[in-house]
């Protein structure tokens, strides 16, 4: 069977300033949202708490009855399971750090024979507030105070002394604790905790930056190889070829509103890859024909001739991956769904891009350099 | 030539032998045959697909600074006496990493500088008023400490949950002082917890017997609260007798002993559980400093005493931790050693003799019958080899995944996998028949393969991993898409079909080489920075990439030449 005839013979260069016009409006369409929306940045990222909860007698608006005292949660359902819940608060610690400072201050003055000498409230963390003093103090008043304001305590209080320090520590409530009691409170029945996500505002940043990086050193690291195995002509159309399809993906993925986390960064490296696959198959052509004059005789001919003799190759084997991904987006259940997703815009346009626009671009640029050789 | 093919035929045989037996204890029963384990343990499956648990714990990295203040300000009292410097009072500030030294003569201030002041790297000077130093830890070093503190809890964390058996267990720092633990497939919350958790600080104080400050507040005692007499004796062989408090209640017992010992001494409890298994707590007044710490010991195992049939920990000092124990002995002998743990009185044996040889034991105060003490001991045994932790950690968070969930994710794994698979083999076939079908061959040996690696080297399948599974079946097809795009270019050209095949492989193998390799380097880069599940997905990749090249080249070509040796003559393409 076949489906691409073999004698096929596009003129893809020639037709290059269409595409160019087209792939930079999607290029550039996709910074917009970048820029503009921006993704919808998971835990991962962004920081806050994720809960997947199980419970029964409840549905999405009583849920969101139950917790609409929390600022700024989410509550996803997904389909074909009524009594699962994701929910999405934007913070891990359930006290406001405001309030706890107004409390220490309080605390501070109400026991002026001794020195409040240090306080300790991590926002990372929330899990409890440190009194130090100079001196041992009434522990019932430091319960007592506390009750006067917004800040969720547990009730225990420990105590320790290392040296002249006294400590006193207040346990705060955790945030899955509290939802979780709200929720159950209001449906009734008991809540079975499938998977919960903690992830403080600092740390989602540092793996904003670390993914960010890894992104470009994998960029740099083809980049060299298609330069070393090539020629330095060829690794530009590669590395606009991988930008291109990583922004036009990245604007998919801002229209769908699909969460961004580090699976999603999995899926844009993966296809990164895959974009590459194909643009070298189709490099490995050119450095063949490179000295046969049957293949045409400018080097734009021969790009032209090499795109088309891999066409076969590169539309089978993107069918075929397609159809993989496609079935993952299908049967894979949600956790998998974005990263199928993200793989499945991805292969569309890489094939897309590696075909059009990443060896098109290498003969743009040789006429360049041979233009300016003769000038 | 010919015997060149026969062996390769064998050699792939043998691999797909050693893959079978490989996978073999993933999925027969591993309890009705035993002897599976011998081979590997299954297929590890990640916190994702098998549920488990879930710590975040935050390291105390203050504590360690002050412990390091106090430690130091010890070092130089030992330092000042050394170098015959006369001193009022050297004291570690309450709260900021400072030592303030009052030296007593003006003429030792020369002296003091260069001998002291320059002698602690780790402190510099940042106040002077008359004969008042103040030292402040450096910065960077207090920096430095806060993160070896993390990194060492991590490297403690990571010996004993070894020592539990695990496997794959996923151990991480997480932003500047918490450490990420993911157990997957445990479910004692309980134990893990309490092995993870405990600081596990042991140290050798001796009992300050000779002070009585509990005597002076016998009367008015809290309710709850009651005072005791307590016998010992002192180095010289005199009597001495003092009281100690007792009480259910640990916090009240505390608070009430509060500020009441006196200089140098500090009170800890001892926990005693009597026959209704009811805990009172009894006081002991301890010397405040710590002739011996867990970080001398070179091991810790447990040991039953045959008399009275109950296990303990018996211990084994280094050189140095064994002659400073001869040393105490020696000087304290009729006098009580307590040996805490945790800031908890663990027992407080009379000093017999001198002890040298640096063998110690702890003894379990437990009612509970011989297993659970048996397994107390152990436990202790374990946490106290993998060393202490060097700060307390609190636990932020502690949550098991539900199994259910992951159940659900391998089925649907499952499921896209085989229906992936079904439409890509159906897909060749139609597309390049026969040699499709051999490629389609290869690619059910290829997952094979990666299945086989993964259980081999006990590499944790995620729920991303089984994706990666499902992209390199894409990725394995295309090298056989490849060779038979350019088996049919060469026919075309009008090569013969036996020319026309060997070129094809021939020709194809730059490109399938060149592209499968700039996909490992995003795979290598996935690997080196992703975490758990990330680098899970990675790992299958990269294998995955490894082991496609291997079977859609070499098994293919292999099998191609054994059907055409079977006299077919011509092969659809």
């Amino acid at each position: 069977m076949q489906l691409i005839k073999h004698d096929l013979n596009i003129d893809f260069v020639g037709k290059f300033k269409m595409f160019a016009i087209i792939s930079t409006i999607a290029v550039l369409a996709g910074i917009i949202l970048m820029v503009v929306i921006g993704p919808n940045y998971g835990v991962d990222f962004k920081g806050g708490t994720e809960i997947q909860l199980k419970v029964e007698g409840i549905d999405i608006a009583g849920v969101r009855a139950a917790l609409s005292d929390f600022d700024g949660v989410e509550i996803q359902q997904f389909e074909g399971r009524n009594d699962e819940f994701t929910i999405k608060l934007p913070s891990i610690a359930l006290a406001d750090a405001k309030e706890v400072d107004r409390y220490i201050d309080e605390v501070g003055k109400a026991f002026p024979e001794t020195a409040l000498i240090k306080k300790h409230f991590n926002v990372e963390v929330g899990d409890r507030i440190e009194l130090w003093f100079d001196k041992p103090v009434e522990k019932e008043k430091i319960a007592e105070m506390v009750k006067q304001y917004n800040i969720p305590v547990t009730g225990q209080l420990d105590y320790n002394q290392v040296g002249d320090r006294h400590i006193y520590k207040l346990l705060l409530k955790s945030f899955t604790s509290t939802v979780i009691a709200a929720v159950e409170q209001k449906s009734g029945s008991k809540a079975e905790i499938q998977r919960v996500e903690l992830v403080g505002p600092k740390v989602g940043a540092k793996l904003r930056t670390d993914t960010f990086m890894a992104i470009i050193y994998t960029l740099i690291a083809m980049l060299i190889y298609i330069a070393l195995r090539f020629n330095l002509q060829s690794a530009p159309g590669a590395i606009i070829a991988l930008f291109h399809d990583t922004m036009i993906t990245l604007g998919f993925l801002v229209v769908f509103r699909v969460t961004f986390d580090l699976t999603i960064v999995a899926a844009l490296l993966t296809m990164v890859g895959y974009s590459i696959n194909d643009t070298v198959v189709v490099y490995d052509r050119i450095r063949e024909n490179q000295n046969n004059t049957k293949k045409g005789n400018t080097l734009l001919e021969k790009i032209n001739t090499s795109i088309n003799e891999t066409l076969s190759r590169t539309i089978i084997t993107s069918a075929m991956t397609f159809i993989v991904v496609f079935t993952l987006l299908m049967l894979g259940g949600d956790i998998i769904w974005g990263f199928a997703f993200t793989m499945c815009v991805g292969i569309v346009v890489g094939t897309y891009s590696s075909i059009f626009i990443a060896s098109p671009i290498t003969a743009v640029i040789d006429k360049y350099m041979k233009k300016e050789q003769a000038t | 030539m010919e015997k060149n093919w026969t062996m390769r035929a064998w050699f792939i045989l043998s691999l797909i032998i050693v893959a079978v037996v490989l996978l073999l204890p993933s999925f027969m029963d591993r309890e009705k045959y035993p002897w599976l384990s011998k081979i590997n343990e299954g297929l590890n499956l990640g916190l994702d697909l098998k549920g488990g648990i879930h710590f975040v714990l935050s390291v105390d990295v203050e504590k360690a600074v002050q412990d390091r203040v106090d430690r130091q300000t010890d070092e130089i009292v030992k330092r000042l006496e050394e170098e015959k410097i006369p001193f009022t009072s050297v004291k570690a500030d309450p709260v900021d990493p400072k030592v303030r030294i009052v030296i007593n003569a003006e003429s030792d201030a020369d002296k003091f500088r260069d001998k002291v002041v320059d002698y602690f790297r780790t402190f510099r000077k940042t106040a002077q008023t008359g004969l008042t130093y103040e030292l402040t830890m450096r910065e960077d070093y207090i920096q430095n400490l806060k993160e070896s503190s993390v990194d060492q809890a991590i490297e403690t964390l990571r010996t004993r949950i070894d020592a539990l058996g695990l496997k794959e267990p996923i151990i991480v720092k997480q932003g500047t002082n918490s450490i990420l633990i993911q157990l997957p497939g445990y479910k004692d919350v309980e134990r893990a917890r309490s092995i993870i958790g405990q600081t596990a600080q042991l140290e050798f104080k001796i009992v300050a017997e000779d002070k009585d400050p509990l005597s002076a507040h016998a009367d008015g005692m809290p309710a709850g609260i009651t005072l005791q007499q307590g016998r010992g004796q002192t180095s010289d062989g005199g009597m001495v007798s003092y009281l100690y408090a007792v009480s259910e209640n640990k916090e009240a017992l505390l608070e009430w002993l509060k500020d009441k010992a006196p200089e140098g001494t500090e009170f800890l409890l001892e926990e005693l559980i009597k026959a209704e298994g009811k805990k009172e707590y009894m006081s002991w007044l301890v010397e405040r400093k710590a002739y011996l710490t867990g970080d001398m010991l070179t091991d810790a195992r447990v040991d039953v005493d045959q008399q009275r049939n109950r296990p303990y920990v018996s211990l084994s000092f280094d050189r140095n931790g064994a002659r400073i124990f001869e040393e105490v002995t020696g000087k304290f002998i009729k006098r009580k050693m307590a040996i805490v743990l945790d800031n908890r009185v663990n027992s407080a044996p009379v000093i017999q003799s001198k002890i040298a040889g640096g063998n110690a034991m702890i003894t379990l105060n437990s009612m509970s019958d011989f297993n659970t003490t048996l397994a107390e001991a152990k436990d202790l045994s374990l946490v106290l080899r993998a060393g202490s932790l060097p700060a307390p950690v609190t636990f932020e968070e502690n949550r098991t995944v539900g199994p259910s969930l992951g159940a659900d994710s391998i089925e649907k794994g499952k499921i896209s996998i085989a229906a992936g698979l079904l439409v890509v083999v159906l897909a060749m076939i139609i597309y390049y028949g026969f040699s499709g079908f051999i490629a389609d061959l290869a690619l059910v040996l290829n997952v094979l393969f990666i299945m086989a690696f993964m259980a081999a080297f006990g590499a944790t399948l995620t729920f991303p991993g089984i994706a990666g599974i499902v992209l390199t079946m894409g990725m394995a097809v295309d090298a056989n898409v490849l060779i038979n795009e350019r088996i049919r270019e060469e026919l075309r050209n009008g090569h013969s079909f036996l020319t026309a095949f060997e070129l094809g492989y021939e020709r194809a193998f730059s490109a399938i080489f060149d592209s499968n390799l700039t996909t490992a380097i995003a795979g290598f880069f996935l690997w080196n920075f992703g975490s758990g599940t990330v680098k899970g997905f990675a790992i299958t990749l990269l294998v995955g990439i490894a082991s496609s090249m291997f079977t859609a080249i070499y098994v293919t070509k292999v099998i191609f030449h054994f059907t055409m040796k079977a006299g077919v003559k011509k092969i659809s393409v």
